[in-house]
């Protein structure tokens, strides 16, 4: 059984690598790593495939591998689905490593129940030859080719549609906290080279700071936080120039003195590198 | 090595050879010609992708590309599935590759970022869900698309074990939906007829939905609910050949698929139950006949109860959502029929920009051939069909077609027509392919059969395409303000990135239709909008000065931050309006508003600018609202 059941062994393997990953990984799809990237695939396959084929393998009285492949990755999406359903209503909610093991579980189960059925010679052994017929050097050059024409594209595609744009953020945020008055300020380059900027902090006329010098790469962020002895009297309005250009401001924000009084809590985003 | 001499006989006749069992040359065993078909298919990508990123970059050339992209794919398969020596392997492969290529179609128009309107809201849902790790979060753009979270769940399954984005886990699942849906569709055809040929056919004549290139791919519930419903279609059809317990493994999983038709989408739930009922009906009479049925009577009551307990429970806003669309439609109809209302202009958007002729007239053609095919089918399915209970069911079905075309004509009706064309063309197609695959010709006529039905095939699809889309938004383009998904830029969509990180999730902020769903979604921001809030906030952007009902739908609304692009300023909205459909109702102005009234924050007391990108500013007006 072990040797003619080669593809449910594949599952559950596949499927307790899947947990395991889970388990020790945390991931978090905001920020996809390099380690999460090589288990990608045992991602998709235990999100999308294994749990629909364990279920289905074993339904047709003769293999059919278009209507396995439809079930089963049609299936997967549908525990997917209704497995949400469930998790939601669990104390663990819809995490990680709950999806796995559901999601793992629903494959093993279904895998041991495939099995079974097989001993009992209710479902069929899936034939190589009724999913793909010879491969021939002729066919994998052939699809070889077509496979990277349309790799290429997307990737070429992607290039394409990296954003080219140029500009810069500038920002201020306001914040108080017994009685300590400060301002969150930023400055972020997109305008794709090398930017030197000026830097002036004003309030009723009066400067509170420069920064003469700014340089900034591609994608580079500078944040700063200017501390204020008091409760603002004025208007503080913060101007940021090209250098060289000090006539023209290039980004201006300015923080009303009532502003103080209605702050929000300050972000750990908003904390100086 | 060069070959000696070109055999030019052989070259001219290739396309002929094409249709032809090839015993020798470009014949390849079990495979046929899905390899070669696949580089043509390729390459038929990589043209039309060529067109994408010329219109991209304002140059000409696109739409050619775009059409000759599309030919390049579609032919050589259409003609290959009418072919004689048609093997099952090629055929799904064929299906394989038709459902790829398409779905590369929608996907390189913007392979980087959601672009359409709802994809902002689900996307706005799935990331609560990633965050809050529960279901049901508030969504303020589309309060009913968190209590239909079939599309997220599995988006979030995928993003939460492979480690993806939000993006590519959506994008990976709709490319799956894609092809559960034409190879669904596929074997559904196939299990009925017993060919692979008219199966394929019948696939390639649903492509020919004016939803289904770029609606159905969009990451949208429907993308995946009607999937589903195709695979339950197909599940119920091979239940019937089974029987023990291999009948009630069956039934289990068709009722667990049905189940999770219900949390994915409201609508296709309800009309896969119309279609069950049908079947239901059919099946009666056929077995009333003596034939066999296969019983669909049982799971039709099951997803109507799911359904009524889902709206009961759960999705008890949907009818509220769902009826001010159906009764505008139903409205707007009587009124066309009655002379009440002008007709609409068919293929214009609604900044009154057309499709060019040729497209004009192959959208017509699509129509007249479907019309045609339909009525050859009906007599084909007569002949051949009428005992199988699914069949008469689709027969039933495939009439409704002739009211689209004619809803079309109707201002609030056309979207309805659109939407229920996904749904209507799997009848259609099954009717139109035995139509076009079994009529009787001379045996000295069967050789044109794939030179008649191949175009036919392709210019279905072309009329579907135009359809569903007009030749301003169908391919990418330049930036463009107030232009829904082609006012989205990088410097647009880090503004929302930059509120998220900065100002952190639900602040309650305003803005410009586009700057609503970018910051709603992308931005986590809570939006203030009419359909949640029940305030209009258009004057706060369009007055010169902030009056005193401003400050009191600031404080109603408790708004804290407005975000403007300043660009709005430099031309006309493409959907008619900047903020909410009625704003010139509320402060009139001759178009495109004026930059000072957009500006007047700059210096307006107690407001703070906070945020500067010099297109994109946020201002801080919680002082506003609390006010004396």
């Amino acid at each position: 059984m072990r040797r003619k059941s080669l593809d449910l062994i594949l599952v559950v393997a596949v499927s307790l690598l899947g947990i395991l990953v889970a388990a020790i990984g945390g991931r978090n799809p905001d920020q996809v790593n390099s380690l999460s990237l090589w288990f990608a695939p045992i991602g998709i396959l235990l999100a999308l495939f294994l749990p629909g084929y364990a279920l289905a393998v074993g339904l047709f009285p003769q293999f059919d591998g278009a209507a396995v492949f439809l079930l089963s990755v049609g299936l997967s999406l549908v525990v997917d689905v209704l497995g949400g359903l469930f998790l939601n209503f669990t104390p663990w909610g819809l995490q990680p490593i709950s999806w796995a093991i559901l999601l793992g579980g629903v494959a093993i189960i279904g895998s041991f129940n495939t099995a079974i059925r097989r001993r009992a010679r209710l479902a069929p052994e899936p034939e190589l030859e009724a999913i793909s017929p010879s491969w021939s050097a002729r066919v994998v050059v052939l699809f070889g080719i077509a496979l990277v024409i349309v790799v290429l594209t997307i990737s070429l595609t992607l290039n394409d549609t990296q954003g080219n744009e140029e500009f810069t953020q500038l920002w201020a945020i306001p914040s108080s906290e017994d009685g300590f008055y400060a301002i969150h300020i930023g400055v972020a380059n997109h305008e794709g080279r090398t930017m030197h900027y000026e830097l002036y902090i004003e309030a009723g006329g009066a400067r509170l700071q420069d920064f003469p010098d700014l340089a900034l790469i591609p994608g580079e962020t500078w944040t700063n936080i200017l501390q204020l002895d008091e409760h603002p009297q004025d208007v503080i309005n913060i101007y940021l120039y090209r250098l060289g250009n000090t006539q023209d401001p290039y980004r201006t924000v300015r923080i009303s003195p009532i502003s103080f009084d209605y702050v929000m809590t300050p972000t750990p985003a908003l904390t100086s590198p | 090595m060069l070959p000696k001499r070109l055999d030019l006989k052989a070259f001219l006749s290739f396309p002929l050879r094409w249709v032809e069992p090839a015993s020798t040359e470009g014949w390849i065993p079990g495979w046929g010609r899905l390899p070669l078909t696949a580089v043509f298919a390729s390459l038929g990508v990589w043209v039309l992708s060529i067109g994408y990123s010329r219109a991209r970059n304002g140059l000409d050339g696109g739409m050619f590309l775009f059409w000759a992209g599309m030919t390049a794919v579609y032919f050589p398969i259409a003609i290959r599935f009418v072919a004689k020596d048609l093997r099952r392997h090629e055929a799904v492969g064929m299906i394989i590759l038709l459902s790829l290529s398409t779905f590369l179609f929608s996907y390189l128009r913007s392979p980087l970022l959601f672009r359409g309107f709802d994809e902002f809201l689900h996307w706005r849902t799935a990331y609560d869900i990633l965050q809050t790790g529960h279901l049901f979060t508030y969504n303020s753009l589309l309060p009913v698309s968190p209590l239909y979270p079939g599309l997220e769940n599995a988006t979030v399954a995928l993003a939460s074990l492979s480690g993806l984005s939000i993006i590519s886990s959506g994008f990976i699942v709709l490319g799956v939906s894609r092809l559960i849906m034409l190879l669904g569709l596929y074997l559904i055809v196939e299990r009925i007829t017993k060919s692979a040929q008219v199966a394929g056919i019948a696939a390639m004549i649903y492509t020919g939905s004016s939803t289904f290139l770029f609606f159905d791919t969009q990451y949208g519930y429907e993308s995946l609910a009607l999937p589903l419903a195709a695979l339950a279609v197909y599940m119920l059809l091979r239940r019937a050949a089974s029987y023990g317990r291999t009948y009630w493994a069956w039934t289990l999983l068709i009722a667990a698929v049905l189940f999770s038709i219900v949390p994915t989408h409201h609508v296709t739930s309800y009309l896969l139950i119309a279609f069950l009922v049908l079947w239901t009906c059919t099946d009666l009479y056929v077995q009333w006949l003596g034939w066999e049925g296969a019983d669909p009577f049982a799971l039709a009551a099951w997803l109507t109860f799911l359904s009524l307990l889902w709206i009961g429970t759960v999705g008890r806003i949907t009818l509220e959502y769902l009826s001010p669309i159906l009764s505008g439609a139903y409205d707007s109809l009587v009124g066309l029929l009655t002379g009440q209302s002008a007709a609409r202009h068919l293929f214009e958007n609604s900044a009154g920009q057309g499709a060019v002729i040729f497209e004009r007239i192959f959208a017509f053609s699509s129509v007249a051939i479907l019309g045609i095919g339909l009525l050859i089918g009906l007599w084909q399915w007569w002949l051949r069909y009428r005992r199988n209970s699914i069949a008469f069911a689709f027969a039933i079905a495939a009439l409704v077609y002739p009211a689209l075309p004619l809803m079309r004509l109707s201002a609030g009706a056309w979207e309805v027509s659109n939407r229920m064309s996904g749904f209507i063309y799997v009848a259609l197609a099954f009717i139109v392919a035995i139509g076009m695959m079994e009529f009787p010709l001379p045996t000295s006529g069967s050789r044109i059969r794939p030179w008649i039905v191949a175009p036919c095939v392709i210019l279905i699809f072309v009329g579907g395409v135009v359809a569903g889309s007009s030749p301003q938004t169908r391919l990418p383009s330049p930036y463009l303000p107030a232009a829904e998904s082609r006012s989205i830029d990088e410097e647009a969509t880090m503004a929302a990135e930059w509120s998220r990180k900065i100002l952190g999730p639900n602040n309650r902020m305003a803005g410009d239709r586009t700057m609503t769903t970018l910051m709603g979604a992308y931005g986590t921001q809570r939006m203030v909008v009419n359909l949640s809030d029940d305030v209009s906030i258009s004057g706060l952007f369009l007055r010169y000065k902030v009056t005193d009902s401003d400050r009191e739908i600031i404080k109603k609304a408790q708004i804290r931050y407005l975000v403007i692009d300043r660009r709005i300023s430099t031309v006309l909205p493409i959907l008619g309006y900047y903020f909410e459909k009625w704003e010139q109702l509320i402060v009139q102005f001759v178009p495109p508003v004026n930059i000072s009234a957009l500006e007047k924050y700059d210096t307006t007391k107690d407001v703070s600018t906070i945020y500067d990108s010099g297109n994109v500013v946020i201002y801080d007006i919680g002082a506003l609202g609390n006010a004396p």
